[in-house]
């Protein structure tokens, strides 16, 4: 299926993916490193109906503006959530591309929260704990797919209800 | 004060109030900046933010940590619950009027990506300025998933038609008030001064 997008459709979701991380940021986590990744749901919903590189365009304009719109841009906070965003992007839409029709949006998901989370990790061992990082791994990755998979969920329910999206096909 | 000025004031003033540890201190830092907000055409409701407060304070008021200030039915109001409750709830009020002061969607970097860049705030402007923009109210209720699903492709299609139509959204902050920038300029600096002479003494 392919979808009638323009570049202001591009800067539309990277508004929304701002627009959500914000929502998170409001949301208390029961430990600091988890994430819901609320973020993730219009990069996830993109993936259908942008080509690969307007989702990387995605991907950059939605790093750029959480940091501009939250004023981490020149924190290390900022240089985690690139390296996670940017990992995950470049695993979702592989994964998208290549295997789409054998894969849904919560598997797509799933391996894009494993790939942020493992840079995170990476990152975490390499600026902040050191050979401690080992002791938050194990629970960073169960809640990050946990939250992966709820989001892979709510994007397929998206996908499959949507009249936005409706509206959006050509062919 | 033109969009770029504003956006660099802003990003000069955003470490000062996010390295702030002192309550007293945010709280007043966040009077200065919705008073500038105001006194520069902005729009400052109290009860939307007030609900912002209240909710982000429950939500840590339910782990309870540290001494017991007082109980309020029988629920004990914790001090290591409450600080932070309160001082999470002032950085982002802080964070998004700092945000209003700072960012325009007339911002233009006289570049394509910049063009892009200014798009993108625009409609993060558009979404935020609807009413109830994220519909908490359906979060826990019976088929909240599908409610919020809807709610969503409805506010995607309202904002995409806003955006459609080249409406100028901006209606909050006039571009050229000498005081307004002075004033940034000066909470600014008082800001860094604090924030130094606490890391100092």
């Amino acid at each position: 299926m392919k979808y009638n997008y323009t570049l202001d459709t591009v800067a539309l979701f990277a508004a929304f993916c701002i627009f959500f991380s914000t929502v998170e940021y409001l949301i208390p986590k029961p430990f600091p490193f988890f994430r819901l990744g609320l973020a993730n749901l219009p990069v996830l919903v993109s993936l259908l109906v942008f080509k690969s590189k307007d989702t990387i365009l995605l991907v950059f304009l939605r790093i750029l503006g959480q940091g501009l719109i939250t004023g981490t841009l020149f924190s290390y906070i900022f240089l985690f959530s690139a390296a996670g965003s940017i990992a995950s992007g470049i695993v979702m839409i592989f994964l998208s591309s290549v295997i789409r029709s054998n894969i849904t949006l919560v598997g797509i998901s799933s391996a894009g929260a494993l790939a942020s989370n493992l840079v995170q990790l990476l990152f975490a061992r390499m600026f902040i704990f050191g050979e401690s990082v080992k002791y938050i791994a194990a629970p960073l990755l169960i809640m990050g797919l946990i939250s992966a998979v709820i989001m892979g969920f709510v994007s397929e329910k998206f996908t499959n209800s949507s009249k936005w999206l409706e509206g959006k096909v050509i062919e | 004060m033109s969009p770029k000025r504003r956006m660099v004031m802003g990003l000069i003033f955003m470490p000062a109030f996010l390295l702030q540890e002192s309550i007293l201190i945010r709280s007043v830092q966040l009077a200065v900046i919705v008073l500038l907000y105001v006194l520069g055409g902005g729009k400052f409701r109290i009860l939307p933010n007030l609900m912002l407060v209240a909710g982000i304070i429950t939500a840590y008021l339910i782990r309870p940590a540290g001494i017991v200030l007082f109980n309020i039915g029988g629920f004990p109001v914790t001090k290591g619950a409450l600080l932070p409750g309160v001082s999470r709830s002032l950085l982002i009020i802080g964070l998004i009027y700092i945000s209003r002061l700072s960012v325009s969607s007339r911002l233009s970097f006289n570049s394509a990506a910049g063009n892009l860049l200014g798009r993108v705030f625009f409609y993060f402007e558009a979404i935020t300025e609807n009413q109830n923009a994220f519909p908490y109210r359906y979060v826990y209720r019976k088929n909240g998933d599908k409610k919020i699903i809807s709610y969503l492709d409805d506010l995607l299609l309202s904002v995409e038609k806003r955006g459609n139509s080249k409406e100028i959204i901006d209606n909050r902050v006039p571009e050229s008030n000498l005081y307004i920038f002075l004033s940034v300029i000066l909470v600014t600096a008082l800001s860094y001064v604090i924030l130094l002479y606490k890391q100092i003494v």
